[in-house]
């Protein structure tokens, strides 16, 4: 059986399997994770720690979604 | 912030094929050692460990041997740290690393770099939308963590990586779209599998997968736009001419798409080593920038320094376990233990072969470079700054003579993926427009920190090695 891990989304609860990637859950939710310096819709690209464009907001700090595994209680921040 | 430090005598940066098959060696071989990967289970990018037991991808091969891999570097006592990421590394060697809320600095006597590959992307319109992801990135949100790429997706670009992430939608029961690849193929693959006839089985197992995926197939196109306004709602194909470019005239749509994984290939990661000082070499064939590694040894031109698997070049999982062995075993001769030179010599034979398979799949698909023509003026090179691909040729034509200085004028690959994403077509636009090679545009130099570090972390980890100075 998969074990589950309530977080906070933008303020929503939602649970999700533990050991699965941050990102794995918001692109489920919504592709547009953040805007870039121009303004521009970006979301999960590379996958793998090394293009930054799924960076969203965890507990205060920036951090890249695709490289953080969900914890309980996280508070995500999504756009910005 | 807290910070904590550890010694070791070979160290391994990488718990992929490569960095486990070297921890296992050296450590059998008498030394103590510490393998690290970023990643919350070992297993690299080929033998990538699933979230859940549940997984139906648990049984699949690949993931089998990873396990295994992981399963005995635990038994020989080879200390394995997940969800550890090295930041910066000096020589001598001093590794500063990040593990979730910590800082850790490494001190070891040799180390091993196989710090693995990563996609080798090729800006085209659109490609910054949301949806638009790397091939890689579909197949480890699909085999890893279990989610969709989207509802109805395109795979897209060229080499047969495409086939295994096709395979990966086939095993989880999910189905494609369309399947584009540059290449014809079709009897070009033959001489190849003459050679190496035991590539075979698993080369059909793929095309079985890709059948079993529903997917149009669209061979000899390529993707010459994403559409969408908020994020990704069409792609637009195009056919290849006799002259090997799109042909813009006949291009068509495929509608109510809402994800395109494209890739054409990978490149070394090479961020640690270069960061070191080793030398590196450009090879078209291998992926572009590679680290130099002897091929008996591992060594680089750095004493103490070793690298294995894709780092030194492209070739996938089977030339990345034998050179993972080989550094393993020249590290702790490195460290003073006493290696079998009969089983080097037997590696080293079965890394050639390994890598002649692994080449001659790379001339069936060389990288399309020249693909970044097909970049409109206002299309985003550099996705970290914005930078369009007219801002470049710009700078370019007053004068920025090669990829660093371009970099300066235009702030192309100064954000904080440090170059890594678009570096490799900035090289090829400044080739182009200049007429050198890409070796000659020149190569992306990491800086301090390799990967982000909140300041605390960075400040825990100086603290850490005795206030020792970091350039
Ligand atoms: C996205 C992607 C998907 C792939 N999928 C397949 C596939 O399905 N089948 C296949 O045959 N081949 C695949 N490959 C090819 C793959 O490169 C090889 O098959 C094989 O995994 C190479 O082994 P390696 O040990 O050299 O590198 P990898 O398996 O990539 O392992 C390198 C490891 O080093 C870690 N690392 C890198 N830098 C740091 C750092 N600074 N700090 C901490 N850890 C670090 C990475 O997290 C990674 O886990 C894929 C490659 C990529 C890039
Ligand atoms: S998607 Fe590239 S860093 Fe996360």
């Amino acid at each position: 059986m998969t074990e589950s891990v309530i977080l906070f989304v933008d303020g929503e609860q939602v649970r999700t399997a533990r050991g699965t990637t941050l990102a794995s859950l918001l692109h489920a939710r919504n592709a547009a994770l953040r805007t870039s310096p121009a303004g521009r819709p970006r979301g999960l690209y590379c996958g793998m720690g090394v293009c930054f464009e799924c960076m969203v907001r965890v507990d205060g700090e920036t951090v890249r979604s695709c490289v953080t595994q969900v914890r309980d209680d996280m508070r995500v921040e999504v756009g910005q | 912030m807290t910070g904590s430090s550890q010694k070791c005598e070979v160290l391994v940066i990488g718990a992929g094929p490569a960095g486990l098959a070297a921890a296992a060696a050296a450590r059998e071989a008498g030394a103590d050692v510490i393998c690290l990967d970023l990643f919350a289970r070992p297993g690299g990018q080929y033998g990538m460990q699933p979230a859940s037991p549940a997984s139906r991808f648990e049984a699949v091969s690949q993931v089998a041997e990873g396990r295994a891999a992981a399963a005995r570097c635990l038994e020989l006592g080879v200390k394995l740290l997940t969800e550890t990421e090295v930041f910066w590394a000096e020589p001598g060697f001093r590794v500063f690393a990040r593990q979730g809320q910590e800082a850790l600095v490494i001190e070891a006597n040799q180390m091993i770099v196989a710090s693995g590959a990563m996609e080798r992307p090729i800006p085209f319109d659109g490609w910054t939308l949301p949806g638009v992801m790397t091939a890689g990135a579909a197949q480890r949100l699909i085999k890893a963590n279990g989610t969709l790429p989207g509802n109805s997706t395109v795979l897209a670009g060229s080499g047969p990586f495409l086939f295994a992430v096709a395979d990966t939608f086939a095993k989880a029961g999910l189905r494609l779209r369309a399947y584009v690849e540059l290449q014809g193929l079709g009897s070009r693959l033959l001489p190849l599998f003459v050679r190496h006839p035991s590539r075979l089985k698993e080369a059909a197992g793929l095309l079985r997968g890709l059948r079993a995926t529903g997917a149009s197939l669209h061979r000899r196109h390529v993707v010459v736009e994403a559409l969408g306004g908020q994020r990704l709602e069409a792609v637009r194909l195009a056919p290849i001419g006799g002259d090997g470019k799109p042909q813009r005239s006949r291009s068509f749509t495929i509608d109510g798409v809402d994800s395109l994984c494209i890739g054409y290939g990978f490149q070394p990661v090479i961020d640690v080593t270069s960061a070191l000082g080793a030398e590196h070499r450009h090879d078209t064939l291998l992926g572009g920038w590679r680290c130099v590694a002897d091929p008996l040894t591992g060594a680089t031109s750095v004493a103490g320094l070793y690298a294995a698997g894709e780092t030194t070049g492209i070739g996938g999982a089977g030339p990345a376990r034998l050179s993972g062995r080989i550094a393993g075993l020249g590290a702790a001769a490195g460290a003073g233990k006493t290696a079998r030179a009969d089983e080097i010599a037997r590696l080293a034979r079965q890394l050639a072969d390994a890598r002649d398979f692994a080449q001659g799949l790379a001339r069936l698909f060389p990288f399309p470079g020249h693909l970044v023509d097909e970049l409109s003026p206002s299309g985003t090179l550099c996705r970290c700054e914005d930078v369009s691909r007219a801002d470049v040729e710009a700078a370019i034509d007053d004068g920025a003579g090669d990829a660093l200085a371009v970099k300066m004028w235009t702030r192309a690959g100064m954000g904080p993926c440090q170059g890594r994403i678009c570096g490799s077509s900035l090289a090829e636009l400044v080739a182009r427009r200049i007429g050198v090679s890409v070796a000659e545009a020149g190569c992306n130099r990491p800086h301090m920190p390799l990967r982000p570090v909140p300041l605390s972390i960075a400040g825990a980890a100086l603290a850490q090695a005795d206030g020792g100075c970091i350039r």
